[in-house]
């Protein structure tokens, strides 16, 4: 619908009931805001929480409060593993500190019931009254210019009508207002009243023509008023019109983006990527990756980086077409800037132009310095960068994955030699759940076999892969049930004392099941650091201390946890779980030490 | 921004966590790089991956590779066993240079 069909359509509608409609919406915010308290303060943790993730509006209403980034991030991450555990373990009961975080939420929550009250109220106060709505209207009839004042109260009068499109419909009424407006003003310039109107529109030379401002490249004047301020947006409009898209169907916030950029660099920038073909090839349809460019760069800027792109770094125009349409953000001064450095890594490593094309696009949009601080721990532990970087470059933003890897891979005893060509398991999901099953099956000294143990692992990997698949069964069991154990850590020796300190349970395993082996070779001190053995079951050590740790930190008496992290993933049958029970005497009642 | 997510199955929860999963440049990254974003998960979805979620989650690196690269890898497979792999865990897909 037209701007003058949907004002006429407002004004003769019930703008009054539909403001009231808003106020009846923001009511009921708080109301599940209020409920949500009382959930908190009664103590129901987990029921608050999962009603909290429910709610998604809410939830980011909440964390709109933190004034930190990342401190929101963070404060989210915590929340939805609370969730996630506890949809993981039955009974789930929440540490001091995960009670601490859903104290800040209940806190930003009441924020959230008094500002919402305040907004309800102020709304509620300046419903829309019918003599303004009967003002409007004849300011239409009379075929009058629209004031400043008429301007703010029409827009009230557009949002209030419909909340949920405020936006687009006040887009198109003010579209039809500034072309109603023009053509007064046209009139009355012809009129020979030019100067009168001059006068009030505070421009100091009498001369200057009045509508030179919707030439775009005038455009970029600071907005006085409402009407100057959407004359603006008409001549931006045009703008992005001219490079085939509508800046009605943008959202808001790209509209302000561009709203703030200087519209004559930008109808130039426009006008360039436009003719050569650039629009096209970031994508006809994609106005936030065309929006980026836009105000990103200038003309010449982006000129001289696609010249950067060719001359430097020797990409051909298919490798640039494909970066423009993957790695839109590096077309711009500071994307270009964090590209360079990237690329000076990537460079120093020799890695070819066609791998950082084909599968490096993360690496080259992602922070040089988060990329930097990977490959500089990965080299400090003696990983091979270029191997690296060559088979796993679109993987490096998974730093946490990769490093929690290469250090469960030292904790169970692996070289990280020259094992090129088989770096991609530290890319692996879990590789200490992998490592788990292979010590239980009884192969793990084939694995540390020869000098390559990574592309012992890989092999063994891809032909457990192929049996799962032939016959049609799940590749590593551990996937799905790992899930909060996933995010406990494996304990390296250090931190397994502690813990045998604090729950003497744990000394069972440790004196009776720990293999005792008298040599010094390398396999029998990994045997030795990795096994429990229970008459013919061999059960991963470090798996049984990750298991208890993350269980008795979830609450499970240290005697439950004990039989579940020793039988966790292990395909056991119900006698063989009886016979370890029995050896660790529990059908009878855990002994005391 | 990432709201087109939810045509290949993603509900809300998941957006969430994905939200929650990475840094806001990398959220932001999905929505400029949208057109080739969605041009992989339809491919994905023509030859059968179901698991979208964990694609974005575990594989995002996915999402931004040039599709005829990611055609030609995985026609180095049978691609019934590619789409076995990613729907049970696309981690190992690295295990295959994919």
């Amino acid at each position: 619908m037209e701007g003058k069909e949907l004002l006429l359509q407002i004004l003769n509608g019930s703008a009054v009931t539909s403001s009231l409609a808003l106020v009846q919406s923001l009511n009921d915010e708080i109301t599940s805001a209020e409920e949500l308290l009382e959930l908190y303060q009664k103590g129901e943790y987990l029921l608050f929480v999962n009603r909290l993730c429910l709610n998604e509006h809410l939830f980011e209403q909440v964390l709109n409060y933190v004034s930190d980034d990342n401190a929101s991030v963070l404060l989210k991450r915590k929340v939805l593993a609370i969730k996630g555990a506890s949809a993981i373990e039955k009974n789930y009961s929440l540490s001091s500190a995960e009670v601490n975080e859903l104290a800040k939420i209940s806190v930003l929550l009441k924020k959230v019931v008094s500002d919402t009250s305040d907004k309800a109220k102020l709304i509620e106060s300046s419903s829309i009254t019918s003599s303004d709505i009967e003002r409007i209207k004849e300011k239409l009839n009379r075929d009058e210019i629209f004031t400043p004042a008429d301007v703010i109260l029409t827009e009230k009068i557009v949002r209030c009508a419909n909340p949920s499109n405020g936006d687009v419909n006040w887009d198109k009424v003010i579209t039809y207002l500034n072309a109603y407006n023009g053509a007064k003003l046209k009139k009355l310039a012809e009129d020979k009243i030019k100067g009168r109107l001059l006068e009030r529109a505070n421009f100091k030379n009498p001369e200057v023509d009045i509508f030179k401002h919707h030439d775009m490249t005038k455009s970029t004047f600071k907005p006085t008023c409402k009407i100057e301020e959407h004359e603006v947006r008409q001549s931006l409009k045009e703008i992005i019109a001219s490079i085939g898209f509508d800046l009605d169907k943008f959202d808001q916030m790209t509209v302000q983006k561009l709203l703030k950029c200087d519209l004559k660099v930008l109808a130039d920038n426009a006008k360039y990527l436009f003719d050569n073909g650039y629009i096209k090839l970031i994508g006809s349809n994609n106005y936030l990756g065309v929006t980026e460019v836009l105000c990103g760069t200038s003309k010449d800027e982006f000129v001289n980086i696609i010249k950067l792109l060719t001359d430097d770094y020797k990409f051909t125009s298919e490798e640039i077409a494909s970066l423009l349409k993957r790695a839109t953000v590096i077309f711009t001064k500071d994307g270009f800037e964090n590209f360079k450095r990237n690329m000076a890594m990537l460079k120093e490593n020799d890695i070819p132009n066609s791998i950082i094309v084909s599968r490096g696009i993360l690496f080259l949009i992602c922070d040089s310095k988060k990329n930097k601080a990977v490959i500089d721990k990965l080299q400090k532990e003696g990983v091979n960068i270029s191997d690296f970087l060559n088979e796993n470059l679109g993987m490096v933003y998974d730093a946490d994955r990769i490093l929690k890897n290469l250090r469960n891979l030292k904790l169970y005893g692996f070289n990280l030699g020259d094992d090129k060509g088989a770096l991609s398991v530290l890319t692996t999901f879990d590789i200490a759940g992998v490592i788990d099953q292979f010590i239980e099956l009884g192969i793990n000294e084939h694995v540390h076999s020869g000098e390559n143990e990574l592309k012992n692992i890989k092999d063994l990997m891809v032909r457990r892969i192929f049996y799962a698949f032939k016959n049609d069964l799940p590749v590593w069991e551990s996937k799905d049930s790992y899930g909060s154990v996933e995010k406990t850590p494996c304990l390296s020796e250090e931190e397994i004392i502690p813990l045998i300190n604090d729950y003497p349970i744990l000394l069972y395993l440790e004196e009776g099941h720990r293999l005792a082996i008298y040599s010094d070779t390398r396999y029998a001190q990994i045997k030795r650091r990795t096994e429990f053995v229970f008459d013919r079951q061999v059960i991963s050590r470090l798996k049984t201390y990750r298991v208890f740790d993350s269980l008795v930190r979830a609450g499970i008496k240290p005697e439950d946890a004990i039989i579940k992290a020793l039988t966790f993933n292990t395909p056991l049958e119900p006698n063989e779980i009886e016979t370890i029970k029995g050896m660790l005497h529990i059908t009878s009642g855990v002994k005391t030490i | 921004m990432i709201d087109y997510l939810k045509e290949y199955g993603i509900s809300n929860e998941d957006i969430a966590e994905i939200k929650g999963r990475f840094d806001e440049k990398n959220i932001y990254n999905l929505s400029i790089m949208k057109e080739n974003v969605c041009d992989v998960l339809n491919y994905l979805k023509e030859i059968g991956v179901t698991n979208f979620k964990n694609v974005i989650l575990y594989r995002l690196d996915l999402c931004f590779m040039d599709l005829t690269y990611l055609k030609k890898q995985i026609s180095k497979y049978d691609i019934k066993l590619i789409v076995y792999i990613m729907n049970n865990d696309i981690c190992d897909l690295l295990d295959f240079d994919i």
